[in-house]
């Protein structure tokens, strides 16, 4: 008992409140280390900031990543811990390489999710995985461009079709679980693109029409699957309620 | 790309910041691994059981970091060699780093491909790269320690809820980004599609097979399918 609450106070009262204050630093310095290669193309390279689209780019990259702040720190703490979850933001690459990577490490070394010695694996996991993937990044980046800087620019420049069928990857991942938000969506993406290529929404001054084009299928779909979700807990409740 | 711009992207200052960054995730990581070891024997965990941890982390992370190294390759091309480096090994995703040149570029009214690119699309690009990041690390920076209690307190059918809205959310903003290349008819649309149909082919066969280490090839797989198809068009 007394080993026992000796053990829980080093968890508690040593390993985590240091790791958490390094964690803490690190990414708070890390916040603005990431804004450097930006001043650099300015001060260093004179290039003026386009300040209108750099707005416009970072209301549609914000919106893309905003689902992402919310749901990988729930989806992922009960794995990560406290710890855990320090090193996996700032090392990115959470649901396609660390998380499996921590999964994998708890099953073998016989440990339970949610645990203090959870907790220790999977931080111990994560971290581990930071040094195997750069280093694999860092071979790949020297040795690609030494192949890219061959290759004709058809080839170079068909590579970047990458990208839609990447965008089409993420869009049939997530449909499975909601087909009917899917497909409403989708519809409201299509249809408010096709008025707005009509030229009939070109009053809305300060190309606001750009704004509703992405927000609509946006908050659409929130709208629909909240109200769908709450029909089907009404459901529940009264199916439920019957059998009792 | 011109040579000018190949010359900034791939310039030695973006080198020096690249290997900055990646020592603040190294050196995060190193002090978390020794003070873990250090602590292990105190939280009840063996030398062996940290012996196979390390083990086991460090060969399943080279299929996914291979994965994420192809991946790679598509921003390599418009972002150079440095960003591409910095982007893919700090917060993130990889699927989500190679669409930051296209939402740049889009906002000057061009395809994010290495033919379009110029020094302020490169410049958005970086910025909100940047900006991106500060949602991941804020979130943990200000909360982590108060995320136990919350996970309980909003547990339940609550729970549920949040997922179904962040999920409509994430299809919301990918109907949004698919729509223009659905309507634009050309290679694009075809490496959409495609893209789209190979990833529903593989969660099909994982379903039925229950091979799920393809899952981690799913994006790979998808993003190869739709580049030759749409080249192969094109």
């Amino acid at each position: 008992m007394n080993k026992n609450a000796q053990e829980k106070d080093y968890f508690n009262s040593k390993y985590m409140p240091s790791l958490v204050l390094i964690g803490r630093i690190i990414l708070s310095l890390a916040m603005f280390y990431f804004f450097v290669p930006f001043l650099w193309t300015w001060f260093g390279k004179g290039i003026e900031p386009q300040w209108k689209e750099i707005a416009g780019a970072s209301a549609v990259w914000l919106m893309i990543q905003l689902p992402w702040y919310i749901s990988e720190p729930i989806a992922y703490f009960p794995i990560q811990g406290v710890t855990g979850m320090l090193v996996c933001s700032l090392a990115g690459n959470s649901s396609n390489m660390r998380i499996p990577c921590a999964l994998t490490a708890q099953k073998a070394a016989g440990v339970k999710p949610g645990t203090q010695q959870g907790t220790l694996v999977s931080t111990i996991a994560i971290s581990a995985t930071c040094f195997v993937s750069i280093g694999i990044l860092a071979i790949f980046v020297i040795g690609g461009q030494t192949i890219l800087n061959m290759l004709p620019d058809s080839v170079t420049n068909s590579l970047s079709l990458m990208l839609p069928a990447l965008f089409g990857c993420i869009f049939a991942q997530f449909m499975g679980e909601d087909l009917p938000t899917a497909g409403f969506c989708m519809a409201i993406g299509i249809g408010i693109l096709l008025i707005g290529n009509t030229g009939v929404l070109n009053w809305i001054p300060f190309d606001g029409v750009y704004l509703i084009e992405m927000l609509l299928p946006i908050f659409g779909a929130i709208i629909f699957a909240y109200n769908m979700q709450k029909r089907r807990k009404a459901k529940e409740a009264v199916s439920g309620g019957t059998e009792e | 790309m011109s040579a000018e711009l190949k010359e900034l992207v791939n310039s030695p200052f973006l080198w020096v910041i690249t290997i900055g960054g990646l020592c603040l995730v190294f050196g995060l990581a190193l002090l978390f691994i020794i003070r873990s070891i250090k602590a292990a024997p105190h939280v009840g965990v063996t030398k062996e059981q940290v012996n196979t941890t390390l083990k086991t982390a460090c060969v399943s992370a080279i299929g996914p970091s291979v994965v994420i190294a192809v991946g790679m390759i598509s921003l390599l091309v418009v972002a150079g060699a440095p960003t591409a480096l910095l982007r893919l090994s700090v917060c993130g995703n990889v699927g989500y780093e190679v669409q930051a040149v296209g939402v740049a570029a889009g906002q000057f009214g061009v395809d994010g491909t290495a033919a379009s690119l110029t020094g302020e699309i490169f410049q958005t690009a970086v910025f909100i790269a940047a900006l991106g990041c500060i949602g991941y690390l804020i979130v943990p920076v200000l909360f982590v320690t108060k995320f136990d209690k919350v996970i309980q307190k909003v547990g339940g059918k609550d729970m549920t809820m949040m997922m179904v809205i962040c999920n409509a959310a994430i299809l919301g903003c990918y109907a949004y980004v698919d729509a223009p290349y659905i309507l634009r008819m050309d290679n694009s649309t075809v490496a959409l599609i495609v893209g789209f149909v190979v990833t529903l082919a593989v969660q099909q066969f994982v379903k039925r097979t229950g091979k799920k280490a393809l899952l981690q090839w799913n994006l790979l797989l998808s993003m190869l399918c739709g580049m030759l198809a749409g080249a192969l068009v094109g």
